[in-house]
């Protein structure tokens, strides 16, 4: 089992962790791909250098227990030219709606290997150009996830 | 509506496969063609751009007795203050 012990970022309040927790929420720093460039064979040009390098854009993931499904910005799904795989059925203020599904590659940085999910897209560079993800219940839910709110401190356990 | 025909496909299917213990696995399908089940959503999407390439569309559904209901709060109404992950990233890392 992988654990991922973090704290808040060091910012808005330099030196407390407790008042940055709240300010951001629990934020992981993660790499996302499309999962069709990065699942396929490096292509090396004739002097041995790889002919196409798959974009792979880091980032920043929020820890969402409130989404059913993980987010991925739309922006971002766009230039990583993402093409529906599926449709998802939502619930949200403005009532019902149907949504494109995409499959998305995304890694803790500086781990191994990135994992491929499903999911919907929403505006989420209109809070932060950096925020590239939320990581909804689909994924939690094969997690353990301890939320230390008085030291502004989380873990994660995959 | 988007993937019609691969949605109806999947609507012909989905009790026998239920019926054959496939609940929880994913179905790649491309029109009326069935490509194959999977255990997870990788293997499935793995084997369908395999199978039709990146850039050609194809549906991924698990396959379940009823389909789920996303529900997402409204985003930016929440506790999050990205101004300070603002700050945070054009500081560096």
């Amino acid at each position: 089992m992988a654990i991922l012990n973090a704290g808040a970022l060091n910012q808005p309040f330099p030196g407390n962790q407790r008042a940055n927790m709240i300010a951001n929420g629990p934020l992981i720093a993660i790499d996302v791909a499309d999962p069709g460039g990065v699942a396929q064979p490096v292509v090396l040009d004739p002097q041995g250098a790889p002919a196409t390098t798959p974009l792979i854009v880091p980032g920043f993931a929020l820890v969402d227990t409130g989404a059913s499904g993980s987010v991925v910005d739309d922006d971002l799904a766009t230039r990583l030219g993402l093409i529906a795989r599926g449709v998802a059925n939502g619930f949200g203020v403005g009532g019902a709606y149907t949504a494109s599904q995409y499959a998305i590659g995304w890694r803790i940085t500086n781990t191994q290997g990135f994992q491929t999910v499903a999911v919907t897209s929403a505006p989420l560079h209109l809070q932060n150009p950096q925020l590239l993800m939320l990581i909804g219940r689909d994924i939690l839910n094969n997690c353990v996830l301890v939320f230390n709110g008085p030291t502004g401190t989380f873990s994660l356990a995959w | 509506m988007a993937f019609e025909a691969e949605l109806a496909t999947y609507e012909r299917n989905k009790e026998s496969w239920l019926a054959e213990n496939s609940e929880g696995q994913y179905v790649v399908i491309r029109g009326e063609e069935v490509l194959g089940r999977y255990p997870t959503y990788q293997a499935a999407f793995e084997q369908g751009v395999q199978t039709y390439g990146r850039d050609t569309p194809f549906l991924i559904k698990q396959i379940l007795p009823d389909d789920p209901v996303m529900f997402s709060p409204p985003f930016g109404t929440s506790h999050t203050n990205f101004h300070s992950l603002w700050q945070y990233s054009t500081q560096g890392r």
